[in-house]
């Protein structure tokens, strides 16, 4: 399986459409087999940065916030991804190759599971929820 | 305090706090409407995971102020809230001291510019229709009539110069009426001789002529219910004008080597980069066609007359190229615009569009330069700088220049001039002076002004 997290200062990057690095993760048999950085250019468009993921065969993409056209993109290439995650990255590295990775305990402020929150005054107001069944980015399947 | 406090929680504008390690040490109520995260959420978070903005990575003006010391304004980018969808915003940051002067960390402010966007985009949406952009007033006269001429039947003609964007006149007026759903078919009667024209047109029945081994459709049959566009109708012979003023009365058409009459039932748009009315003052076209197809005239003016249309265009048709060839030109240098605003534009809209798809292709750094223009859009006096050797002559050389155009367009009116250079009056006559313009003896405010140089 090939692991990549948008990564910044030692953190998730906090927006993957502009993340400037990768880390590129590859697992056989529950070992690390491959652990390298990529940068991850900027300014060849939202479209050339999801074919990027597609070309380098990444299977799972954990990274922070993400906007709803390019994470349609990102599923529509098969990505399975772990979206409005934060946080140390070598924790959540650490996390997600012991099996114990759990979004809940990741999320950026505001996208917790099941705790809603405050409307813009765009939307349906106060308390309103993210669109997948409640859940604020709820991005995780594929 | 308590003022302080009461006084940020009024505003509209996001505002956040963080300490020396960016963690946010307070959010005002406009911050937790703008982000959807409360503030208890927020304090004690990471500010980029908080903010969650384009400009966190690379452009965060936070940092730039708490390393400088200096307040940052107006830095615009988009912050990605917990739905996903990007909010425009514009950023300001200072630094936050103690009583003593020692840095505590640093305030951000912030403002969604959504809707501001989307009132921009609205005042864009009425200098369109469909694909047509203008903001010319006399292009606005004419889109105004554009939904009662897409509604109506009426055969149009639509006048201009080669490439000013008949043809996407005629598909916006197709587009814009209850004929939308049909086919929009343009034949370019300029471009045919005779013979071919007419069987373009009209079509053929098997065995019409040697060769004609299958009957063939017309233009006016293919168009159906739709719009049949005649382009370059001042190019037709009189032979074909008559066949065409028959078809317009008649509303039939009969296939060549066929004696069946076809109903027409299209809308028929006609243009011409010719002036029509001269062209039947001189006998070339008929007055009777003419008549006929000149129920609605729109006239569109030359791009050299549409000058303020020049931006715009430039934009959507960056915009257009960019995405068609899926590369990343953002922007043009704002170096080259006065020489594409300068420009005369003889191929009209189509020469812009030539010349945006040949600089998109050419630009290498994301951005249209001075590099990409092809040379006749470059004027020769620019290109003279290379002679005057040092930098300091080419300086000299284009100040000239510019404060002699100037000095022309405001018929030696001194005052006029400095304001056109942005100077002040007392700074051009030392310029003037010093470079050794010569002035004619009397100024715009007379009337027997001369050139000099």
């Amino acid at each position: 399986m090939r692991l990549a997290i948008t990564v910044w200062n030692g953190r998730i990057a906090p927006v993957f459409d502009v993340a400037g690095t990768l880390r590129l993760v590859e697992l056989s048999g529950g070992a690390v087999v491959q652990d390298q950085l990529l940068s991850f250019p900027r300014d060849g468009g939202m479209f050339s940065r999801v074919t990027s993921l597609s070309q380098q065969k990444i299977d799972v993409l954990v990274c922070g916030a993400v906007s709803r056209p390019v994470h349609r993109m990102l599923a529509d290439s098969g990505i399975e991804v772990h979206s409005f995650v934060s946080g140390d990255a070598e924790e959540v590295l650490e996390a997600f190759l012991n099996g114990s990775f759990d979004d809940a305990a990741y999320f950026m402020p505001g996208c917790g599971r099941g705790r809603g929150r405050q409307g813009r005054g765009r939307g349906a107001g106060i308390g309103r929820r993210g669109r997948n069944g409640g859940f604020g980015p709820g991005w995780k399947e594929v | 305090m308590e003022q302080t406090k009461a006084i940020l929680e009024s505003i509209s504008d996001g505002v956040f706090t963080v300490d020396s390690n960016w963690k946010i040490t307070s959010f005002n109520r406009a911050a937790e409407e703008i982000t959807g995260i409360s503030r208890e959420e927020a304090i004690g978070r990471e500010c980029s995971e908080v903010f969650r903005s384009s400009m966190c990575e690379t452009a965060c003006a936070l940092r730039e102020s708490m390393a400088s010391g200096k307040p940052v304004l107006y830095r615009s980018g988009y912050i990605v809230d917990s739905d996903g969808e990007r909010i425009p915003v514009s950023v300001s940051t200072a630094v936050l001291r103690d009583e003593n002067g020692s840095v505590l960390g640093g305030a951000e402010t912030f403002r969604d510019l959504s809707e501001i966007q989307s009132l921009q985009k609205q005042l864009y949406e009425t200098y369109r229709v469909e694909d047509f952009v203008s903001r010319s007033p006399s292009m606005q006269k004419v889109f105004k009539i554009i939904p009662a001429v897409a509604s109506s039947p009426a055969t149009v003609l639509i006048q201009g110069e080669t490439g000013t964007g008949k043809e996407v006149l005629a598909r916006a007026i197709h587009s814009s009426g209850s004929r939308s759903g049909e086919p929009f078919v343009a034949v370019n009667c300029g471009a045919l001789p005779d013979t071919l024209l007419e069987s373009e047109l009209f079509g053929y029945a098997r065995g019409a002529f040697t060769g004609a081994a299958h009957s063939r459709q017309g233009k006016f049959e293919a168009a159906g219910r739709g719009t049949l566009f005649l382009d370059e109708i001042g190019d037709v012979s009189t032979a074909m004008q008559v066949k065409l003023l028959r078809v317009l009365q008649e509303k039939t058409i009969t296939p060549l080597g066929s004696n069946e009459e076809i109903k027409v039932n299209a809308r028929i748009i006609c243009a011409s980069n010719k002036n029509l009315s001269q062209l039947v003052e001189s006998g070339e076209f008929r007055q009777d066609l003419f008549y006929r197809i000149n129920v609605v005239k729109l006239d569109i003016p030359p791009l050299r007359e549409r000058l303020e249309d020049i931006p715009q265009l430039l934009e959507a048709l960056l915009k257009r190229h960019s995405f068609a060839l899926g590369v990343d030109v953002k922007d043009y240098d704002p170096q080259i615009l006065p020489l594409l605003m300068g420009y005369n534009w003889p191929g009209n809209v189509r020469e812009l569009e030539n010349f945006v798809e040949r600089a998109v292709v050419l630009s290498r750094e994301g951005l249209v330069s001075f590099g990409d223009l092809p040379p006749e859009i470059i004027p020769e006096k620019s290109v003279h700088h290379s002679d005057a050797g040092t930098l300091r002559n080419a300086r000299a050389d284009t100040e000239k220049q510019m404060i002699v155009q100037a000095l022309e367009n405001n018929r030696f009116n001194r005052t006029a001039a400095a304001a056109e250079l942005g100077i002040h009056k007392t700074t051009l006559y030392r310029r003037i002076k010093a470079l050794g313009i010569s002035l004619p003896s009397s100024d715009g405010r007379s009337s027997n002004a001369t050139n000099t140089t």
